[in-house]
Formats: C-alpha cells, sequence, structure tokens
C-alpha cells in the first residue's frame, strides 16, 4: 500500500490489527471476520492472528530478545521446548541468531526491525502487518534489510499475506504483488504492478510509477493533431486527435516512448523539449533500464537503457533535448 | 484590681494565657468578661495537658500565666524556674464517670467497670486527670462493696490513653467508648445531652486542685496580675462554679 | 539574569532547605548518647511500639498496593464520566488535617458511626483495634501511592501495550508482562513513600484507633506520650524512628530495579 503521509496508510494497518475500530464496514482476513459493523462482530486485538510490526519496531525494552520473540508464543501457552525451537528457528532466519541475550537498547535499527519482525513470525499470523519497516532506517541498512525481508518474505514456511505500507514508491514495486494507491483515505487503484503501470488512474499513481500522466485541455487543432495545454499549465503536448468530445481530457506519455539526446536533432517528433537532468535512477531489479527525471516544461520522465546512458554519457545536471511522436502520447477522456 | 486594669488603659494590651485543656469553657468566658471591660486587651488561649503546657514552657514558649490540673506540675514548673512568686489554688475539681446516653454496655452502677469486655477510656498518666482516675479506680477497689480484683479488672478494660480529658470526654459523647473518667467540668451542657454521668463516692474521689501563677519573664506582667485577681475574686470564682468547678477553698 | 546571580541563588536556596529538613534530625542525634539509644532499645514499651510500627505499616503498604493498582490502572488508561471526581476523592486525604480525617473515620467506621451497623454485623468493631490502626494508615497513604502509580502507568507508551495486543496478550496478561514492569520504577516509589507516610501517622491513628501500648501504640504515639513524660525517652524513640526511615527509604534507592526509584526509567545504553 502506497500512499502520501496522511493518507491513511497507518490507519489502515491498526483498524486490521484491531488497535483502531472503524464507524462503519467490514475487515476479514480469507473467510475470518474480524469486524463487522452489520452483524456486531468485533474481535479485539489479541484474538485477531495478525502480526504487527511497527515503523520503530516496539520491542518491549525489559525483555531480551529471545523474550521478546518468545512473548506471543508464552501468551499463547505453548510448551517451553517449543518455544525454544520456534525462536531460535525465527532469529536465523531473520539473522539475528546470535543477539538472544542482549537487550533491545543494545542492538542496532536494523537488527531491532527484524527482530520485531521475528517476533510476529513466530506466531504464523493469518496476516502480516509491515508499516513502513524500513523507514526508520538509514540508507545502508535499509538496503540490508530490505534484501534479508525479501527472502524472508519469500520463504516463509507457511506463506501469509503481507500488508505492506511504504510510502516509497521503489520499496512498493520491488515488495509488491499487488500494489494499492491510498490517497486522502481512498484506495484509488489496485492491482498487480503491470496494470498500474500500463493504466494509471490518478496522477499520484502516475507520478509514483514514474510514468507521465497529464491532465489538460485542448487549445488547439490542426489536422488530426491536438495541442494539449496541462491543467499545471507547465507546457504543451502535441498528440493524436480523440475524436468527438470534451476538451479536458488526460494524456500519458509512456516513458519509454521518449528518445534522449544530447543535441536537438532534426526529424519528425512533434514534441521536442529542453531541460536538465534531475535523476538518474536504475530500476529494479538488475538496473538494465535506468530513469531519467527531467526539468522540462511539463517535467518528464524517459526510461532508456543503461547502454544508452554509457553512450550518451547522461549525467544529473547535464542538459539534453528529450522528443517523442504525437502517436506516442496517450489521450483519453 | 480595677484600678490597675485602668491603667493599661491605654496602650493595646496582649495576654498570653498557658492553661489546661478543662479550664477551656471557663476561662474563655472569663477572658470575654475582661475583653468587654477593657476592649485593648487581647487574650490567647493555649488549652492543652498540663504535661504538654510545661514541656512547652520549658522550651522558652512566651507564656504571661500558667494554670495548672494538679500541684505536681506547677511543682514541676517551680522546680524548673519557670513560675514567679507562689502559685494559688484557685479551683478545685473532682472526678465523674460518664457513659453514652445510648449506654451499649449497660453501665448500672461503678461495679459494673469491672465486667470483661467494657470499652473504657482514661487520659494518659502524664495527664493530671488520667493520674487521678487510676488513682480513684484504686480507692475504689478498697472500698466496701467492691470485690478485691477491682482496680486489676478495670484497668484490664481501658481500650486507650488519651493526651488529654477532653479527648476522653469526646470520646464517649461519640459513643465509642463504653465509659471515660472525666472531671464534672468536663460534663458541659453540650455534653450533658448525649452521656449519663456517675458520681464518684467522696472517699474514692479525687480532687483536684488548680493553681494558677505568673510566667517567670512575663511580657505583660501587669496584665498577668490582672487576669489572676480576677480568676481569683467572687466575679471568678463565680464563673467557675457555674462551669462545674468547686471553688478554690 | 547574571550567572553569577542565579549560582549564589541556587546555592541559598539549597543551603536553606537543607538547614530546615536536616538540623531538626541532626539536633536529635547529638541530644542523645548511643549508650541511652541502646538503653531504650530493650524497653519493652520501645520494642512493642516498634513490632507494631512495622506491622501495620507494612499491611497497609501491602493492602494500598492491592487495591491502588486497579485504581491507578483506571485513572491512567481509561477515559469515563465522573473521572476527575475519582481523581480528586483519591488526592483528599492528602490536604485533610490527620485529626480531622480521624474524627471523619470516628464518624463512618466507629461503633456509632453511618458504617457501624453494617461492620457490627459482620462482627467487626474497628475503634481501639490494631486493625484501625491500619484503617486509618491506608486512608492517609493511599494518595501518595495512587498518584505515583498512575504517573507511571501513564507514562508507559502505547506502543508497547498495542505490539503486547496484536501478539495475543489479553489486557491482564498484558498489564502484568509489559505495563506493570516498565511501571515498576514509579509504582514501587510509590509504595516507598505511601509506607513511610503510614509509619508517621499519628493524628488519625490517635483518633479513630487510640493510644493502647501493644495494641495501637505506634511508634508516634509512643513518642508523644513519653514526651510528656521523658524528654530523653521521647528523643530516644524518635531517632530510632528516623533512622530506621532514612535507612530503609536510602535502601531502596539502591536496590536493583531502582536506579530508578523515584526516577525516569533506566537510560538505554548507546548504540
Amino acid at each position: 500500500m502506497v500512499g502520501e503521509s496522511g493518507a491513511g496508510k497507518s490507519t489502515l494497518l491498526r483498524l486490521v490489527a484491531g488497535l483502531e475500530r472503524p464507524d462503519r464496514g467490514r475487515i476479514a482476513v480469507g473467510s475470518r471476520i474480524y469486524f463487522d459493523s452489520t452483524t456486531r462482530v468485533d474481535l479485539p486485538p489479541w484474538r485477531r492472528r495478525t502480526g504487527y510490526v511497527a515503523q520503530d519496531h516496539a520491542l518491549f525494552p525489559h525483555l531480551t530478545v529471545f523474550e521478546n520473540v518468545a512473548f506471543g508464543l508464552r501468551a499463547a501457552g505453548r510448551s517451553p521446548f517449543d518455544i525454544l525451537t520456534r525462536v531460535t528457528d525465527a532469529l536465523v532466519r531473520l539473522d539475528v541468531g546470535d543477539l538472544g541475550e542482549r537487550r533491545p537498547a543494545e542492538i542496532s535499527g536494523g537488527q531491532a526491525q527484524r527482530v520485531a519482525l521475528a517476533r510476529a513470525l513466530v506466531l504464523d499470523p493469518d496476516v502480516l502487518l509491515l508499516d513502513e519497516p524500513l523507514a526508520a532506517l538509514d540508507l545502508r541498512t535499509r538496503a540490508q534489510v530490505r534484501g534479508v525481508l525479501k527472502t524472508v518474505l519469500a520463504t516463509l514456511p507457511s506463506p501469509c499475506a503481507t500488508l505492506f505500507v511504504t510510502h516509497d514508491p521503489l520499496e512498493a514495486m520491488v515488495f509488491g504483488d499487488r500494489i494499492a494507491a491510498l490517497e486522502d483515505g481512498q484506495v484509488t487503484q489496485v492491482g498487480p504492478r503491470e496494470e498500474l503501470l500500463a493504466r494509471p488512474r490518478s496522477p499520484y499513481v502516475a507520478a509514483f510509477l514514474g510514468i507521465n500522466m497529464f491532465r489538460g485541455r485542448i487549445v488547439s487543432r490542426d489536422g488530426g493533431i491536438v495541442r494539449i495545454r496541462t491543467a499545471a499549465d507547465d507546457g504543451e503536448l502535441s498528440a493524436v486527435d480523440p475524436g468527438v468530445g470534451g476538451a479536458d481530457v488526460v494524456a500519458i506519455v509512456h516513458p519509454r516512448e521518449i528518445t534522449l539526446f544530447r543535441q536537438a536533432p532534426g526529424g519528425s517528433a512533434q514534441n521536442t523539449y529542453v531541460g536538465v537532468i534531475t535523476e538518474l535512477v536504475p530500476e529494479p531489479p538488475n538496473g538494465e533500464r535506468v530513469r531519467v527525471t527531467l526539468g522540462t516544461h511539463p517535467p518528464l520522465v524517459a526510461e532508456v537503457t543503461d547502454r544508452a546512458v554509457m553512450q550518451l554519457e547522461l549525467r544529473e545536471g547535464l542538459q539534453v533535448t528529450a522528443m517523442f511522436k504525437a502517436t506516442g502520447v496517450t489521450v483519453f477522456r | 484590681m480595677w484600678l490597675v486594669l485602668a491603667l493599661l488603659l491605654q496602650q493595646p494590651q496582649h495576654l498570653s494565657v498557658y492553661a489546661a485543656a478543662s479550664l477551656s469553657d471557663a476561662f474563655n468566658e472569663i477572658a470575654d468578661s475582661l475583653e468587654r471591660r477593657d476592649p485593648d486587651l487581647h487574650i490567647d488561649f493555649n488549652f492543652a495537658g498540663s504535661q504538654l503546657l510545661v514541656l512547652q514552657l520549658g522550651q522558652g514558649a512566651a507564656a504571661d500565666v500558667f494554670a495548672s490540673a494538679d500541684d505536681r506540675w506547677m511543682q514541676i514548673a517551680r522546680d524548673s524556674a519557670l513560675i514567679e512568686g507562689t502559685p494559688q489554688t484557685f479551683a478545685r475539681n473532682r472526678l465523674v464517670v460518664i457513659v453514652p446516653k445510648g449506654n451499649p454496655a449497660r453501665i448500672g452502677k461503678l461495679q459494673d467497670l469491672a465486667r470483661s469486655g467494657v470499652k473504657l477510656v482514661l487520659a494518659a498518666d502524664a495527664v493530671p486527670a488520667g493520674r487521678y482516675a487510676r488513682e480513684a479506680i484504686f480507692r475504689l477497689g478498697w472500698s466496701a462493696g467492691y470485690p478485691p480484683d477491682y482496680s486489676r479488672r478495670v484497668l484490664a478494660n481501658v481500650v486507650s490513653y488519651e493526651e488529654n480529658v477532653r479527648s476522653v470526654a469526646a470520646k464517649v459523647q461519640l459513643g465509642e467508648a463504653d465509659a471515660g473518667f472525666v472531671y464534672l467540668s468536663d460534663v458541659t451542657p453540650a455534653v450533658t445531652r448525649q452521656v449519663r454521668r456517675f458520681d464518684l463516692p467522696d472517699t474514692a474521689n479525687v480532687i483536684a486542685s488548680y493553681p494558677i501563677a505568673m510566667v517567670r519573664h512575663a511580657q505583660n506582667a501587669a496584665a498577668a496580675k490582672a487576669f489572676i485577681d480576677f480568676v481569683l475574686s467572687p466575679s471568678g470564682q463565680a464563673v467557675l462554679t457555674k462551669n462545674g468547678f468547686l471553688s478554690g477553698q | 539574569m547574571k550567572p553569577l546571580v542565579v549560582r549564589v541563588a541556587l546555592c541559598a536556596a539549597v543551603a536553606i532547605l537543607l538547614c530546615i529538613l536536616a538540623l531538626p534530625m541532626i539536633s536529635l542525634l547529638v541530644r542523645l548518647s548511643p549508650g541511652e539509644l541502646l538503653h531504650q532499645l530493650t524497653q519493652p514499651v520501645v520494642l512493642t511500639a516498634l513490632g507494631l510500627s512495622l506491622e501495620t505499616s507494612v499491611a497497609t503498604t501491602v493492602i494500598v498496593i492491592l487495591l491502588g493498582l486497579p485504581v491507578a490502572y483506571l485513572l491512567a488508561t481509561k477515559e469515563f464520566t465522573g473521572k476527575r471526581v475519582l481523581q480528586t476523592l483519591v488526592e483528599i486525604p492528602i490536604v485533610l488535617p490527620p485529626t480531622v480525617a480521624g474524627v471523619g473515620l470516628l464518624l463512618a467506621f466507629g461503633r456509632a458511626g453511618l458504617a457501624g451497623g453494617a461492620l457490627k454485623a459482620l462482627g467487626i468493631e474497628l475503634p481501639f483495634t490494631t486493625l484501625a490502626v491500619v484503617v486509618a494508615q491506608v486512608f492517609v497513604a493511599t494518595p501518595f501511592f495512587i498518584s505515583a502509580a498512575t504517573a507511571g502507568i501513564a507514562s508507559v507508551e502505547r506502543r508497547y501495550t498495542e505490539a503486547a495486543a496484536t501478539l495475543g496478550a489479553t489486557p491482564g496478561y498484558g498489564f502484568f508482562r509489559v505495563l506493570l514492569p516498565l511501571a515498576l520504577p514509579s509504582v514501587l516509589a510509590g509504595a516507598a513513600m505511601s509506607w513511610a507516610r503510614a509509619l508517621g501517622e499519628f493524628g488519625a491513628t490517635i483518633t479513630f484507633a487510640g493510644n493502647l501500648p501493644g495494641r495501637t501504640q505506634t511508634m508516634p504515639l509512643a513518642v508523644y506520650t513519653a514526651l510528656q513524660n521523658d524528654v530523653s525517652a521521647a528523643v530516644a524513640l524518635s531517632v530510632l524512628l528516623v533512622i530506621l526511615s532514612f535507612t530503609i527509604l536510602l535502601g531502596l534507592r539502591f536496590a536493583p530495579w531502582g536506579a530508578a526509584v523515584g526516577g525516569a526509567p533506566a537510560r538505554p545504553r548507546g548504540r
């Protein structure tokens, strides 16, 4: 689940975990109903089988790492042997196996986050709720934990649904089998990664997916080609006439349609923009393709191969020319 | 005495009197009379157990007059050089036994005080009233008509030793104690309404003597003398008698 | 303000307060020879009073904790109508003069009191008993425990109890395994203060329970009674009381949980 701060992501997780109660609605995981305002069902948090990992791990400061992870098992009355094997297993899987006797204050942020994960996972929850698990970590630790997390989630002994909340679109793309975009308390789009990429339904989604999507008005027509001025009034595009209909349209330019040049070439592309490269980001998983953010009017994101980057010697701060054909613009109302 | 008062009429006068707790009603009345006749006179009282007053005087408390509930504490005050001149007995008091109006322990006569389970309250031994009460109990035990182990059994019935005699009266009034030994003067009109009184036979009773004296280094010797003189005068004695005390002579 | 002025003012304040607090105790100690103190320690009256004081104050503390923890938990974590009334009610014993408290207790639980009949039916007559001493102490000591415990429980961050709940802990399990351990320093500090207050209680005790050696004469009452007969005996008893209280309160500050008694939770060691 991706969204800006204040969109409601954390609240949603808390609702599923049972830490907050909705006014109306229904919360179910699979066939288990956690909350239903029409049938007056409202399971308290300790009866829902959710594994909740908060942004700041919330490890109990007065217990050791081992005792922290064992907490839920102890509360459930499991046998000491059961507890020992499960906890040790979880700690090893999360790569914190040798920290068992330490206290939370004595371990690093990244280690603490992994311990918190172990604590939740060891209970075989129905659903795992991760609230921006990497947000509190510095960049380097974030990369490390991201790797461990991805492996762990992929290799769970009993796979469980995971609700991963983040404000970082990159994380969403890395972790998300399905991605939901949350804007102002509403889910504006939910679907597999590819669907979002192909048909983004809101500027926000498009923006974080790195797709160029603009709302605008048709300002002139000329022989099958229309000029569209962006609603943000920061530029104009040439596109194929969509035919009969109102002047308000949505225009999408897929980053792959954009070609970059060091100098303006001649040619038939009607859309030519000159601007400075503000960001160069290799795309996951292997960086074979690279996203290039341009400070043009309107701002554009292009996607090129890493070979192109090398050949053109692209770097941040470099002024380039971006071009795409009018047929490369998808227009709809 | 009126002459002295007249002389004092010029400036605001402050008088500090330390007196035994049982004297509170009587002395307050006396103070009212004196203050009415001389509006410049302000009298402050410290009413407490005589033992506590002597302790405070010994630590340097500033008082002008000391009125004790027994000769023993006055003597101790004299021996500690806290007193000026010779103390004079201005009142006497005798003990009575009171029980709550409802009489929860069904006390019909003094012999009943020895019955097991009776909750008896006395003043502590250091308080004159307490000491007198113990004496009275022993004397009763020696009297005809009382069993030989009377005093032992009565004293075994004591559930509390209060720090002043008014507290004893209060516990009986409230109905928490079954019986208590207090001074006749402590059975004020307010108290009478809530208790029944048993008088002690004269042979067993202990008559308490109340001496009064001026404190050494009194701030206001003149007013102190005036106060003492009034207490000893017929008017003062009338107030004391009205409040249940016996006359000083 | 100039730094020097501030410094001087601070030192002056500390010095004055120390004088007011320490001088009375030092004066007591100076007045007494160790021989006299030892002699007093062997007096049956003293030992009885000491034993009674310890018995009753410990019983009081246990009762205050058992009854006070639920109330503190309620006040710290829940909102409900009448909460402010409850908070004020719990604080009243602090502002009430102890003797007034004693009279109130008498009028409420005395034989002739409001609840006297009900107690009598259960076979209990409170005034003049050791139990009454405990009741009087509980009355005056409770607010100290509850305010400290409430603050301590309230200061435990919600994320811990929430985490516990999501891990399957019922509120009860979460209270004993997470909330209480994290609030323990404040709870124990409150218990210590409450015990100290109970130990020193005089006015309510003598009014409600009375003054009888062996049954209701606690140390403070013994001191007051002795004062009127034998000042040096009173001083000896006072010194005993001061040494006892000081030792126990100081000892509590060194206990393992209490790097924290009366203070913030133990600082986490740096990463």
